[in-house]
């Protein structure tokens, strides 16, 4: 029971993110079909949350903001999480990534947070859809690798890596099946933690103007455009605030019991 | 001192390899972003304008040269302090950067500040009342403060102080008040976020041996508190602390946007609206000079407690 207990709020939070991820298969209507009648309606049955000010239903371009914004988020990690603890390990493991020229520009790169890879990569391509990602995984998957790279440095000195070695176990079955167990803990810590952090950039960015391209909707761009109507209609702008704080929430959540461990036995 | 000296050449080192990766990723990218900065100064300023007049400006602009010899010609003008001047409306750059950067550092510098004395408040305050009905409101303030966008304090801030209660003009402001708003809103996660790590490392600290030992000599609690615990858990707080100083000045872009104070991000913002290429690469070299400056001086304090338990476990 206690255990239990102790897994309500990963479950709760992974729940949330996977609806906001999913939500658009069910959304009620179509989230471009305008009619300007039928502008800022009330809450009702067949627009729950309402119509914006073009008669938009507000909640199911709600959920395919969170396709949007959650879409981007998730697909960066995924690269990330691959490839930054493929190589993180195979470089932790060899002597190749002991050198002092590479180190150093690894550290040179991973001196920049992600927030400012964003900006110089928005800077560069303008803001859409694709820059998000790519700008996103890379400074991510660097960080990442460096992260790994140092945990695998430190498990190759303890005890049962050599015994391992000793016992006759390949590279590959000692880096996967020996050390990874040891690491991706720390690994998916750090990819939630940082996930939360790009939810709030991506929709910040899409805020102030820099929207994700013309026909994309996403949560940033819904509450820079009902900023306008925030004292006839409040919910236009707080449902979308309010889908956004949710998942920022069990990002961080999960991060915090990723942290506290148990959820994963090594 | 030879720690010290191969310390701050590898220092260098880095800096100068991150300054070189940075400008570097940003010609690249320009280079093949989709929008060219040559039509895209023609299509503002010519109302009519054919392809002629578009490749005659881009050899004017030394576009149509290959990628190294522009990179090359920029670094080279770049160490006389010659960033050229803006394509949107022809100030010199190097003006307008220092001009947008002692904007955001006044910025940056009092959100530090006020974090600062927020996270000391807040951090003692949970500690103070854990495991009571404060403490459990304050966590769950925090939590709420790391989870909500800086960008919604920022319009919620205008929309409540500036539009309904007109305590203050957005736009006219001088002086500290018009730093203030802007640092406040920046300064909210960060207070969120540290003082629950300052609480949990008091918490921690208290718990050690030699508060133990200060509470065997009859110490009060508060005296071990102030003149024991706060002391060792800030000091593992300072680096991260420096670190997220550089971090705040990218992430107050959008801020600066919403307050529409132009600083460095709300000028980088800009330039990327107007494909202003001189300008965008000067603004991200900035940017990343300080980021780095900040990293280093993270660095330091680390550097120095480091050989502080060195040398104490040398001398046991």
């Amino acid at each position: 029971m206690k255990k239990l207990c102790f897994y309500i709020p990963s479950i709760l939070a992974v729940l949330v993110i996977v609806f906001c991820f999913t939500g658009f298969l069910f959304a009620p209507n179509n989230p471009d079909h305008v009619d300007v009648t039928l502008h800022f309606l009330a809450p009702c049955r067949e627009y729950p949350f309402g119509t914006d000010e073009m008669g938009r239903c507000v909640f199911s371009r709600v959920l395919y903001g969170g396709f949007t914004t959650l879409g981007i988020v998730l697909f960066g990690s995924a690269i990330v999480v691959i490839v930054g603890i493929l190589l993180g390990l195979l470089l932790g493991q060899g002597k190749a990534g002991r050198n002092v020229i590479f180190e150093s520009l690894l550290n040179a790169v991973t001196a920049i947070p992600p927030v400012a890879y964003l900006i110089i990569f928005i800077s560069a391509w303008g803001n859409s859809i694709s820059t998000m990602v790519v700008a996103l995984t890379i400074s991510l998957v660097l960080r990442m690798v460096k992260l790994i790279k140092t945990k695998t440095e430190i498990e190759c000195q303890k005890a049962y890596v050599l015994c391992a070695v000793a016992s006759g176990a390949s590279v590959p079955r000692i880096l996967f099946v020996h050390i990874l167990p040891n690491v991706i803990r720390d690994a998916l810590h750090f990819v939630c933690l940082s996930g939360g952090e790009m939810i709030l950039s991506i929709s910040g960015f899409s805020f102030v103007g820099l929207s994700l391209g013309d026909n994309v909707i996403d949560w940033g761009a819904m509450v820079s455009d009902s900023r306008n109507y925030i004292h006839t209609s409040p919910g236009l702008m707080l449902y979308p605030m309010l889908f956004i704080f949710l998942c920022v929430l069990s990002f961080n959540v999960l991060g915090c019991q990723l942290e506290k461990g148990g959820y994963i036995h090594a | 001192m030879r720690i010290f000296r191969t310390f701050t050449f590898r220092k260098i080192v880095e800096l100068i390899l991150t300054l070189f990766l940075v400008t570097i990723i940003s010609f690249l990218l320009m280079k093949i972003s989709p929008v060219d900065p040559a039509e895209a100064y023609s299509r503002r300023t010519f109302s009519v304008f054919g392809q002629e007049q578009v490749d005659q400006l881009r050899e004017q602009m030394g576009l149509n040269q290959p990628l190294l010899i522009q990179y090359g010609n920029w670094v080279r003008n770049a160490f006389h302090l010659d960033f050229g001047t803006s394509l949107f409306n022809g100030h010199d750059v190097l003006t307008a950067v220092s001009n947008a950067m002692g904007i955001s550092l006044s910025i940056v510098l009092l959100a530090a500040l006020i974090q600062a004395v927020g996270i000391l408040l807040v951090g003692s305050l949970c500690y103070l009342c854990h495991a009571r009905w404060p403490n459990i409101l304050l966590t769950a303030l925090c939590i709420a403060g790391v989870s909500l966008p800086p960008f919604f304090f920022a319009s919620t801030f205008i929309d409540i102080f500036a539009v309904n209660f007109r305590w203050l003009s957005v736009t006219s402001n001088s002086g500290i008040a018009r730093y203030l708003p802007a640092a406040i809103c920046l300064s909210i996660s960060g207070i969120a976020f540290y003082s629950q790590l300052l609480a949990k490392n008091i918490e921690h600290e208290m718990n050690e041996d030699y508060a133990m030992y200060a509470r065997c000599r009859g110490l009060s609690e508060s005296r071990i508190l102030i003149h024991h615990a706060v002391p060792h858990a800030l000091a593992g707080m300072v680096p991260s602390f420096l670190q997220m100083i550089g971090i705040s000045l990218a992430g107050s872009a959008i801020v600066e946007r919403i307050f529409s104070l132009p600083g460095l991000g709300y000028t980088i913002i800009d330039s990327v609206l107007y494909r202003d290429a001189p300008m965008i690469h000067a603004t991200i070299l900035f940017l990343a000079f300080f980021l780095v400056l900040c990293n280093t001086l993270a660095d330091i304090p680390q550097r120095f407690f480091q050989k502080g338990q060195e040398s104490k476990e040398a001398s046991v």
